[in-house]
C-alpha cells in the first residue's frame, strides 16, 4: 500500500509536486502520465526515499514519512523494486550475477541466492541467457533482467520510471505483459510513463501529472 | 557472509586500479620503513642512555658525628624513599682506600687525619631518573638526620635529557610528516576505487544495502594497503638491519616489538586513510 496525503516537495532550482494526494492499494497496477518534468519522476522518488516530503507525509506498507530514521531507508527499499528507463545493470558482470547482486548485498545465503535467481530468470524468460553479459543482450532483454532483480526480494510494490521509454514496439509490449504477469501475482506496479495513449489502452487507472499536479 | 563479501570485494578493488594501488603501497612502506628506522634507533639509543643514566650514582655524604649504628638506621630510611633501588654503604675507610688507589698518595701522611666522609652512593630506579624527580628525593634526603649533604651529576642528566628530546622531537615531526602523506595518498586510492565504482553504489543504495555495507569493502581495501606496506616495508628494514650489521658491524639490536609495531602502524594508516575517503565522498551519496 502507498498512500500520500497532501504531499509537497520541491526542489531549489526546479519544480517538484504540490499537495499530492495518492492512493494505489496492494495489488493495483497505476499508471502514472505527464508530459516531461510533471513531477512523475518525483512522486517515485518520494516513494523510494530518495527525497523526502516537504509537507504532508506518505505511508509505505505500514511505515509512515514522518517517523522513519535514515537507518530505515535500506530496509524499506528492500521492500520496493525499481525499474529505470536506462536499466541501470551492471556491466562488469553476468545477468545471474547482477541479479544476485540484489541478494548478496543484503545478506542472503550463498545456497538460496542461487535457487532463487534461477526461480526468477525462469519467470521472465531469461534462464537461457544466465551467463551472457547485459550488453550483449537487447534493450528488451535488459528490461527484463532488470524487472527481474527488481523482483527478487519479493517487494510489495515496484515502481518503474519510463521503462519501455528506450525500446521498440515489440519490446515496449513484451515489457507491459510481463509486468502484468507481476502483478497478477499481487505485487502493486507504479509505472510512470510519457505515454498516455498506451496507459489508457490498457484498461488500468491512469493518473495524469502536470506541472507537480495530479490534474485526473 | 556479509563480511566475505567486504574481504572479496575489498579485493577486487585492489585489482581494478593497480597504478594508485602500488604507489599506496610504496608510500606507505617508505614511511614505515622510516618510522622503522628511527624507531630502531630510538630503541638503541634509549638502551645506551639508559645505561649511561644508570651509572649516575646519587651520593649522601654524612656528618663526622655519625655513628655505624646509626648509619644503619639512615639506610634503612633511604631504602623507604620512593625510587630509590640500592643503597651502598662507603665508610670513611672504604673512601681511602679509593682515594689512595686513584691518586696513588696517602692523605694522612700529609694531612695527619683522614678528611674524607662516610656516604652512601644510592642507585635509582629506571624511572626516577628525570631532573624533577631527581630534585624531590634529594629533597628527602636533606631533611635525615645526620645527612650533611647530597650531591647528583645534574649536568650530566640535563644533556642527556636534552639530546633524548632533540632525537625523539626529529623523530616524531618526520613521522608523522610521512604519516600524514601516506594517509593522503591511502585516501585518493580509495578515492579512485569509490569513483570507479560509483555506479554500483548508486545501484546497491536502490536495491537496498545498508551504507555499512557499502563502506565496509573500501574500509577492507584501506586495510590490505596497510598490510601489504606493512609487510613491505619490514622486509625493508630487514635489508637495513641487515646492512648495518654486516657492512657497518653495528651492534643493532633486533627489537621484535617494532615490527609489531611498523605493521599495527600500517594498518591503522590504511583503515584511517579510507576512513578519510569515504567520510569525503561517500558520506553525502549514502
Amino acid at each position: 500500500m502507498v498512500r500520500f496525503f497532501n504531499v509537497s516537495f520541491s526542489y531549489p532550482r526546479s519544480a517538484g509536486v504540490e499537495n499530492i494526494n495518492l492512493y494505489v492499494k496492494n495489488g493495483e497496477f497505476v499508471f502514472l502520465t505527464g508530459p516531461s518534468g510533471a513531477g512523475k519522476s518525483t512522486v517515485l522518488k518520494l516513494i523510494y526515499l530518495e527525497e523526502f516530503p516537504q509537507r504532508g507525509n506518505i505511508l509505505l506498507d505500514g511505515y509512515n514519512t514522518q517517523e522513519i530514521t535514515r537507518k530505515d531507508i535500506p530496509y524499506i527499499r528492500r521492500k520496493i523494486g525499481m525499474v529505470f528507463q536506462d536499466f541501470r545493470l551492471l556491466r562488469d558482470r553476468n545477468v545471474f550475477e547482477n541479479i544476485a547482486f540484489a541478494l548478496r548485498i543484503i545478506g542472503v545465503r550463498r545456497s538460496r541466492i542461487n535457487k532463487r535467481v534461477l526461480e526468477i530468470l525462469r519467470d521472465v524468460g531469461l534462464s537461457h541467457k544466465k551467463l551472457k553479459m547485459p550488453q550483449a543482450l537487447s534493450g528488451g532483454e535488459q528490461q527484463r533482467v532488470a524487472i527481474a532483480r527488481a523482483l527478487v526480494n519479493e517487494p510489495f510494490v515496484i515502481l518503474a520510471d519510463e521503462p519501455t521509454g528506450n525500446l521498440d514496439e515489440e519490446n515496449r509490449e513484451e515489457i507491459l505483459a510481463l509486468l502484468h504477469k507481476i502483478n497478477e501475482r499481487g505485487t502493486s506496479i507504479i509505472m510512470a510513463t510519457h505515454n498516455y495513449e498506451m496507459a489508457k489502452k490498457t484498461g488500468r487507472r491512469v493518473i495524469r501529472i502536470d506541472k507537480g499536479k495530479i490534474i485526473s | 557472509m556479509t563480511w566475505w563479501y567486504a574481504v572479496r570485494e575489498g579485493f577486487a578493488n585492489l585489482r581494478r586500479a593497480r597504478g594508485s594501488v602500488w604507489v599506496s603501497i610504496i608510500t606507505i612502506a617508505l614511511s614505515l620503513w622510516l618510522v622503522g628506522i628511527f624507531l630502531i634507533g630510538a630503541w638503541n639509543g634509549w638502551q645506551v642512555l639508559q645505561k649511561l643514566k644508570d651509572k649516575l650514582e646519587m651520593e649522601v655524604f654524612l656528618l663526622d658525628t655519625v655513628k655505624v649504628q646509626d648509619a644503619y638506621h639512615i639506610r634503612k630510611s633511604l631504602l623507604k624513599i620512593p625510587g630509590v633501588d640500592s643503597v651502598k654503604f662507603v665508610s670513611k675507610y672504604d673512601a681511602l682506600q679509593k682515594f689512595q688507589k686513584e691518586f696513588g698518595e696517602n692523605i694522612i701522611d700529609i694531612l695527619g687525619e683522614n678528611p674524607l666522609q662516610s656516604s652512601f652512593r644510592i642507585r635509582l630506579k629506571k624511572s626516577f631518573h628525570t631532573r624533577v624527580r631527581v630534585q624531590k628525593i634529594m629533597g628527602q634526603i636533606k631533611k635525615l638526620s645526620g645527612v650533611e649533604d647530597v650531591t647528583y651529576r645534574y649536568d650530566l642528566l640535563k644533556i642527556i635529557e636534552k639530546y633524548l628530546k632533540i632525537f625523539f622531537g626529529i623523530g616524531i615531526s618526520l613521522g608523522a610528516i610521512i604519516a600524514f602523506i601516506s594517509l593522503l595518498l591511502i585516501s585518493n586510492t580509495v578515492r579512485m576505487a569509490i569513483v570507479s565504482r560509483s555506479e554500483e553504489i548508486k545501484v546497491m543504495r536502490l536495491l537496498g544495502a545498508t551504507p555499512q555495507f557499502i563502506r565496509r569493502p573500501f574500509l577492507v581495501q584501506g586495510f590490505y594497503l596497510g598490510v601489504f606496506g606493512g609487510i613491505l616495508s619490514l622486509f625493508l628494514l630487514l635489508v637495513v638491519i641487515w646492512a648495518a650489521r654486516h657492512e657497518l658491524s653495528l651492534q643493532i639490536l633486533n627489537a621484535r616489538e617494532i615490527f609489531g609495531f611498523v605493521m599495527g602502524w600500517g594498518i591503522i594508516l590504511g583503515v584511517l586513510g579510507s576512513w578519510r575517503a569515504i567520510g569525503k565522498y561517500l558520506k553525502e551519496e549514502i
